[in-house]
């Protein structure tokens, strides 16, 4: 484990790189449709159920389903509130020897991941995703997984390439 | 011998019990309930002999070669380079016949678990110093074959000689310490133990139905001098039993630093061992508490790659926490050092955190209580009000708790310190984070602060209502730390 090359001199706090906050990359907008769209095909579903249960339940208590089927609609659409929101601080930025990614609108969040401790990478993609050509990329180390929700295919691609070959390099340096 | 009292335990000792109450219960005939106890003894037997007569393992050429199955056949083959950490368990079933329980922990091959139910002992250790001491097995030329027929002459041919030289047994209890820390223990963790006791005592006055004596009791004085010899009682009963379990549990508590590693051996009937290396510990914790401070002892806990980290690593489990109750301040530091590896780690703590955090709880605090008081006022009128109280409690709490957290990071290391009565330190390093996050509630951004984690194999280490700047600082400089540095941190 001892090192002859190895030096732990105290470094100058001030000439450290820097992840800055205007370097983000925003991602595709389109995301903001796709979540919408996600948010309206739950309602549609609530209210399926909701119907059912009126149709087939016999002598139903309608306020009970009402109040649960209005809870279900007013949760979504604050949720799909906070989205129209949040999605302008959804931004990723990658550096040389690491990734970030930040999100959040109540709890704004930086997470950021060096590249020599990402075990794999994932696409995901479902089918509204693909429809407006958006994918979503798991980044997983021996912690968390960071997901980068919204970033065009050609993007994601390319960024799964990047840290895949990022990890492959500097795991071979070692 | 062993495979019998193996058969016997793998029925269950819970199963035999419900069996014992069937019968007493229901007592069908009971020649009947005997040949169907006997059959399935017999089968458990039957199936404990074929799995055992099928289960060998070997090391050759540096591998560890499992092979198992009665119907269909296993083949496990691990590199010895990828065993992690090697534990030894001894149960007291075991200690009667002079066996152990090996598990191996291994890192890059999924389903590699390894576990073996019952080993002599020899082997076992050798196998932990051969894991340990790779460089030693690769060096052994000679195929080292074990099997179940032939343990004995193998476990020599295969211990290497040169781990053994270079160990040093870092910490060590001696009975005196034992007693010390049962005492120190708070009283009621002791009681837990009974809890089971408990259960079966009501059950089994439910079913004989004990006579309650007739002494009538002025209910005045009973609560002047019962109670409170109820409560004494109590404490002491908790206290033996800590004492007690602390004696099974710490026997000859010893941590030996090992040639690439460090090894926790401990117990009285049941025996362990762990051993981990070095890499390996992710997280060093300190904890005092107020009566632990009094005999100036504290407890360290080096905390390993977690099960979930090691899953994602692609490893399957993950080295449990080496935990050294009872550290003298020299232990401690000692502990610390080789943890460290060669690291300084963080000498000064003396960051603080804002003190918002006391306005902001004692505000949620506040919140909770007056809608359970409203909440409350339609069941219970006034009574609710008492919840009143808590918002001065929450406050004091906090207060004393946000004054006297400190946090400190240094150029390989970050630190926290969080104290109330008694304190609880962990301290990292900054080249094992795998991934930092700074975060900001919108409370905190109100006020330019910010909480930051450093996430790491083991766990995390998160400071919460500092300042929004020194987040990011911190942030950059153990990115830095773990970019450039490119030692295994696992």
């Amino acid at each position: 484990m001892a090192d002859a090359s190895f030096t732990n001199d105290p470094i100058d706090v001030s000439t450290l790189p820097q992840l800055m906050d205007e370097d983000f990359v925003p991602i595709d907008p389109n995301f903001l449709r796709v979540s919408i769209i996600g948010h309206v095909l739950f309602l549609v579903i609530v209210a399926g159920i909701a119907a059912a249960v009126l149709v087939l339940v016999p002598d139903p208590d309608t306020r009970i389903v009402y109040a649960i089927a209005g809870g279900f609609v007013a949760l979504t659409l604050i949720s799909a509130a906070l989205k129209v929101i949040e999605v302008r601080n959804i931004a990723y930025q990658v550096r040389e020897h690491d990734l970030s990614y930040r999100n959040g609108v109540i709890v704004k969040r930086v997470q950021t991941v060096p590249f020599v401790r990402v075990q794999h990478a994932r696409m995901r993609q479902g089918p509204v995703q693909r429809l407006f050509n958006l994918a979503t990329l798991s980044i997983n180390s021996a912690g968390p997984d960071i997901a980068i929700t919204g970033l065009n295919t050609e993007a994601a691609t390319a960024l799964r390439a990047l840290v895949v070959e990022r990890a492959g390099d500097l795991v071979e340096e070692q | 011998m062993f495979l019998v009292l193996q058969a016997v335990r793998s029925i269950g000792i819970l199963q035999i019990v419900f069996g014992i109450g069937f019968i007493l219960s229901r007592s069908p005939s009971l020649p009947a309930v005997l040949i169907g106890a006997t059959v399935l003894v017999l089968i458990a037997l039957v199936i404990s002999l074929l799995s055992w007569w099928r289960y060998t393992f070997s090391v050759q050429e540096g591998e560890l070669r499992v092979e198992n199955g009665v119907l269909s056949k296993n083949r496990l083959v691990i590199p010895l380079d990828r065993v992690q950490g090697v534990s030894i368990q001894q149960k007291f079933l075991h200690r009667l016949v002079g066996l152990v329980e090996v598990t191996a922990d291994t890192a890059g091959a999924a389903l590699a678990e390894f576990n073996l139910a019952a080993v002599k002992r020899p082997i076992a250790e050798a196998l932990q110093v051969a894991a340990a001491d790779q460089r030693a097995v690769a060096t052994t030329a000679e195929p080292a074959t074990l099997a179940n027929g032939a343990v004995d002459a193998v476990a020599e041919a295969f211990t290497p000689p040169v781990a053994e030289e270079s160990e040093r047994v870092v910490v060590k209890r001696t009975p005196r310490d034992i007693v010390k820390l049962g005492l120190t223990t708070f009283p009621l963790a002791g009681l837990a133990l009974l809890g089971p006791l408990v259960a079966v005592a009501l059950e089994f006055e439910d079913r004989v139905d004990i006579p309650t004596p007739d002494v009538v009791v002025d209910p005045g004085i009973w609560l002047v001098w019962a109670v409170p010899l109820a409560v004494i009682a109590v404490v002491i009963l908790g206290l033996t039993l800590n004492v007690a379990q602390s004696f099974l549990r710490l026997w000859d508590l010893t941590i030996t630093r090992t040639a690439s590693g460090l090894r926790r051996n401990a117990g009285l009937l049941s025996k362990s061992s762990t051993a981990s290396s070095i890499p390996r510990i992710q997280i060093v914790r300190v904890r005092q508490s107020w009566s632990s401070r009094v005999v100036n002892m504290a407890d360290v806990t080096l905390v390993g790659v977690n099960r979930l980290s090691a899953a994602a690593a692609g490893g399957a489990i993950g080295v449990g926490p080496i935990s050294v109750p009872g550290c003298s301040e020299a232990d401690v530091s000692a502990l610390r050092e080789i943890a460290l590896d060669g690291a300084l780690g963080v000498t000064s703590l003396e960051r603080t955190v804002s003190s918002a955090i006391v306005f902001k709880e004692t505000r949620n605090t506040t919140v909770v209580v007056i809608l359970s008081i409203v909440g409350l006022w339609f069941i219970a009128a006034w009574w609710p009000l008492l919840l009143l109280i808590l918002i001065p409690w929450r406050w004091g709490v906090v207060r004393r708790q946000a004054r006297l957290r400190r946090w400190g990071i240094s150029h390989d290391a970050v630190a926290d310190r969080q104290q109330f009565i008694g304190w609880t330190s962990s301290e990292t390093l900054l080249r094992k984070i795998n991934s930092v996050t700074v975060h900001q509630s919108l409370f905190e951004r109100k006020r330019d602060l910010a909480t930051i984690s450093f996430v790491l194999a083991g766990g995390v280490v998160s400071i919460g209502m500092i300042p929004f700047e020194q987040a990011k600082a911190a942030r950059d400089r153990a990115l830095y730390v773990a970019e450039t540095d490119r030692r295994a941190f696992m």
